[in-house]
């Protein structure tokens, strides 16, 4: 790349940045440590223990916050608005607690409902009474629950297709082997040790697992297994399926920061701000970026090895492919989009445009969403280190750097 | 005289000690008759002045959660008891009877013509007890609660709810009769056993929280599964010779089987295309000639034994666990049936498939380490505490393991089949338990006797 469209970048990016610094949104919001204490201290009692927090959730306007005491008996959540006090917390309690038989004009009383009830529950000793936004669960009027997956649904196409994507970019490298480069392999299997220390952090994704009945260590020891078994498994594909990246094409790379960036402000789903409320947070900054592109590039690996036989119309099939995943797909779909994104480029440099997406993308995210300084802080030095390595790596003097066109 | 002999006399010791155990074991255990259930069904029927007619049908009906919270509370009053399961025969006509080992819990009768005339309140508890003492014995301990009454064209509906509590039920435990008459004849009886909610809190929270770690089994096997596939397709571009046809056969025989034992179809094809793929890649590590199947039997008895002697060792040192675990309903042949189903699904895979992808990284010993710790996690039972159930899966599935270093993973099937029938078998109410178990024996020490001491 020469120094001209290198610039041109640069401007792009500054103008950006200065236009998201006039654009703010007013959807900035507060953390969920700052949401918890809000909710400890003004939501209405509910007269029984909540136990820790076990984990959070970002929703459109507020935060959803999940506790749950040691011997799991239930389970409370929270919706904490931005804006506004605490919603009642909702509460689900285990079948077999004991508790009372109330009538329905009882019920109704102590839920201060005006309307009827809509349904009841005969338990092992008690009656639940279900009311339109509300609850009695024996004698204990709560606010009904809410789920922080309610928009996700079943497992979306996207991901289906992404998994999809995966296989066949593994089984791609396995029949089309090539000269694998070892030295990215350590930095994968490194990532991979640094987010299983994270595992403390990670697990307060798993706020929904949380049921009544089954014991938090249970619920924790079962998230934080899988969890493993996931870096382990990409750990081991990392060595099944080495990836042959060239020598970093370093205008790609600030490409594909730049993209990410731009993806990240203009999308800042929500599950990204809820990562901003995980500690450590460089985990995700640097650690995860790494895992990510090294599976987006085996699934453009897939990508190429499925549109290998339409020829020149690859590429329109690829951008198109790209495109619907990213306005249908969902979360997954950013995923898909990436791949098919990715997928366009030469082999050598899929995984440095993957990694310079997955850079950008968080930071990008927080820079209008999130409210508090810690994610700001660590994304803005983020950025500005990549960009400025990116920058010397351009403008200082070129360099032959080998290519494996050159090299066969 | 070869070598072998040490190892057979030691064998035909382990299985003398077996037997011991075994006949200790089968004393407690719970059978049902059904010829004997019909014919007091029959009785029960006849006392409410009823004959049944048509066709009678016996099936098994039984509730898993409630019986371990049976046996739970029972361990917290320091005695030993278990529930039977429910027998329920029916007619043609709609009548039908449920038992609990000799008691009757339910009893229905269809209401033919004129139901007798309309009794009124003050008859009315003289007029069931008077009736139904011949049913059941300690009708006098069931107090009455509540009456209710309802006029349907020109019948009088009237139910009666009678309660009690105390012995012999565990504390906090309370069994409630509902009896219907239409009439002054009674069409409905109905027993409820109403648990203590802690002892059935307990039960419940373990099983779901069992759930939780069977999911994550299930997950570590799926990227195994996951992992054979993209192997298996690798091979196949290159076209290497691999035994399709066996793989193909294994694979379907785990899916008729299953299909056979109404198993969830996503279930059956997981094991289905696992098993099959675990064949198709690692039949090399199946092992060969001369078969240890005589060996096999023996450690699929001891390991039956190891399953039984655990929980006795877990209650013995003051833990909780129900003493007959898994309860399949069906007859001997289901309760076979599930035995040669989980042999035959999840051996090749974790024996097979997943020793032969995870060796490469963590060596032999490890793989089958992995092995072991994810086939302990799919068939757990409540305990209390809680490990001590994976604890005694974990040793049992070493033993396998460590079968199928030494034999190839074919002999880890045999092993697992000869255990699972035998521990399936004391629980099942339906298996025949004390003919399997000694025709086993006989046949293992047969066997290890002939392969021990030829020349």
């Amino acid at each position: 790349m020469g120094r001209v469209p290198a610039l041109i970048g640069v401007l792009l990016l500054a103008a950006f940045v200065l236009g998201s610094w006039g654009f703010q949104s007013p959807k900035r919001c507060g953390s969920p440590q700052q949401a918890a204490q809000r909710a400890e201290a003004q939501a209405t009692p509910l007269n029984l223990l909540w136990g820790k927090l076990r984990g959070f959730s970002r929703l459109p306007d507020s935060w959803l916050l999940v506790y749950q005491p040691s011997h799991g008996s239930w389970v409370v959540s929270v919706l904490v608005p931005d804006l506004g006090r605490p919603e009642p917390p909702g509460l689900a309690v285990a079948s077999w607690l004991p508790g009372a038989r109330l009538s329905a004009s009882a019920a109704q009383h102590l839920a201060r409902s005006p309307t009827s009830p809509i349904s009841f529950a005969e338990r092992l000793a008690r009656r639940d009474w279900y009311f339109q936004a509300s609850v009695v669960f024996g004698a204990l009027p709560a606010g009904t629950l809410e789920s922080p997956w309610r928009g996700l649904g079943v497992f979306p196409w996207a991901g289906s297709l992404f998994l999809g994507l995966l296989a066949s970019g593994a089984l791609a490298r396995r029949i089309r082997p090539h000269p694998p480069l070892p030295g990215l392999r350590k930095p994968i299997l490194l990532a991979c040790l640094v987010m299983l220390l994270g595992v403390g952090g990670v697990i307060k994704l798993g706020g929904d697992l949380f049921v009544p009945g089954v014991r938090p260590f249970v619920t924790l020891l079962v998230l934080a297994a899988a969890y493993a078994l996931a870096l382990s498994v990409i750990a081991a594909s990392a060595l099944l399926f080495p990836i042959f990246p060239n020598s970093p094409d370093w205008s790609i790379l600030g490409t594909g920061v730049l993209l990410g960036w731009l993806g990240g402000l203009s999308l800042s789903p929500s599950w990204s701000v809820t990562i901003a409320g995980l500690s450590p947070r460089w985990l995700w900054l640097l650690a995860a970026p790494i895992l990510v592109a090294f599976l987006l590039d085996l699934a453009a690996t897939g990508v190429a090895l499925l549109v290998t036989p339409l020829g020149s119309l690859a590429r329109i099939v690829g951008l198109g492919a790209a495109a619907m995943s990213l306005a249908y797909g969902g979360g997954w779909g950013l995923l898909t989009a990436a791949s098919f994104l990715a997928s366009l480029f030469p082999s050598g440099q899929r995984f440095w445009l993957a990694l310079g997406l997955c850079l950008g993308f968080l930071p990008g995210a927080w820079w209008l969403s999130v409210g508090w300084l810690g994610p700001l802080r660590d994304a803005l030095i983020l950025m500005c280190g990549v960009l400025g390595l990116v920058l010397w790596q351009i403008f200082r003097a070129p360099l032959e750097r080998a290519t494996i066109r050159r090299c066969g | 005289m070869t070598r072998r002999w040490p190892a057979a006399l030691l064998s035909l010791l382990g299985l003398l000690v077996a037997a011991l155990f075994f006949h200790d074991q089968g004393k407690a255990r719970a059978q049902v008759d059904l010829e004997m259930s019909q014919s007091l069904a029959k009785a029960a029927l006849s006392a409410v002045d009823f004959v049944p007619a048509g066709e009678v049908r016996t099936s098994l009906r039984y509730q898993r959660i409630l019986v371990w919270a049976w046996e739970r509370a029972c361990w917290e009053a320091g005695r030993a008891s278990g529930l039977f399961p429910s027998v329920v025969v029916s007619w043609d006509d709609h009548a039908e009877v449920v038992l609990r080992g000799w008691e009757v819990v339910e009893l229905r009768r269809p209401i033919e013509g004129n139901p007798g005339p309309h009794l009124p309140t003050v008859l009315l508890e003289d007029h069931i007890r008077h009736q139904l003492q011949p049913i059941f014995p300690e009708l006098a301990s069931f107090s009455l609660q509540r009456l209710v009454s309802r006029t349907l064209e020109g019948v009088v509906w009237q139910r009666a709810y009678f309660a009690r509590s105390g012995p012999p039920l565990p504390k906090g435990w309370r069994e409630e009769l509902m009896v219907e008459l239409s009439g002054s004849t009674v069409a409905l009886v109905k027993r409820t056993l109403v648990p203590e909610p802690s002892d059935m809190g307990v039960v419940m929270g373990r099983w779901a929280e069992l759930s939780r770690i069977t999911w994550l089994a299930f997950f570590a096997v799926g990227l195994v599964v996951a992992g054979l596939g993209l192997a298996a397709l690798e091979r196949l571009y290159f076209r290497l010779h691999l035994p399709w046809f066996s793989a193909v056969f294994l694979g379907l025989a785990v899916w008729f089987l299953g299909r056979e034992l109404s198993h969830n179809r996503a279930l059956i094809l997981f094991w289905a295309l696992g098993s099959g793929l675990s064949l198709l890649l690692a039949r090399d590590q199946a092992g060969g000639k001369p078969s240890p199947w005589p060996w096999c039997l023996v450690l699929g008895v001891l390991l039956a034994c190891w399953s039984l002697a655990w929980w006795e060792l877990v209650v013995l040192f003051g833990g909780w666990a129900p003493r007959f675990g898994y309860i399949l309903g069906g007859d001997w042949a289901q309760t076979l049936g599930e035995a040669v189903f989980r042999a035959l699904s999840e051996e090749p895979v974790f024996r097979g498939g997943l020793l032969w992808l995870v060796s490469p990284f963590l060596g032999r010993g490890g793989a089958g380490f992995v092995a072991a710790f994810l086939g302990s996690l799919l068939h757990l039972l409540p305990a209390v505490p809680q490990p001590s159930a994976f604890l005694g899966e974990l040793v049992a599935q070493m033993g396998l393991s460590f079968s199928a270093w030494r034999w190839g993973w074919f002999a880890a099937v045999l092993i697992r089949a000869t255990w699972e029938a035998l521990r399936l078998g004391v629980a099942a109410p339906l298996f025949p338990w004390q003919v399997i178990w000694p025709s086993v024996i006989l046949l293992a020490a047969l066997g290890v006797a002939w392969a021990g001491f030829r020349r």
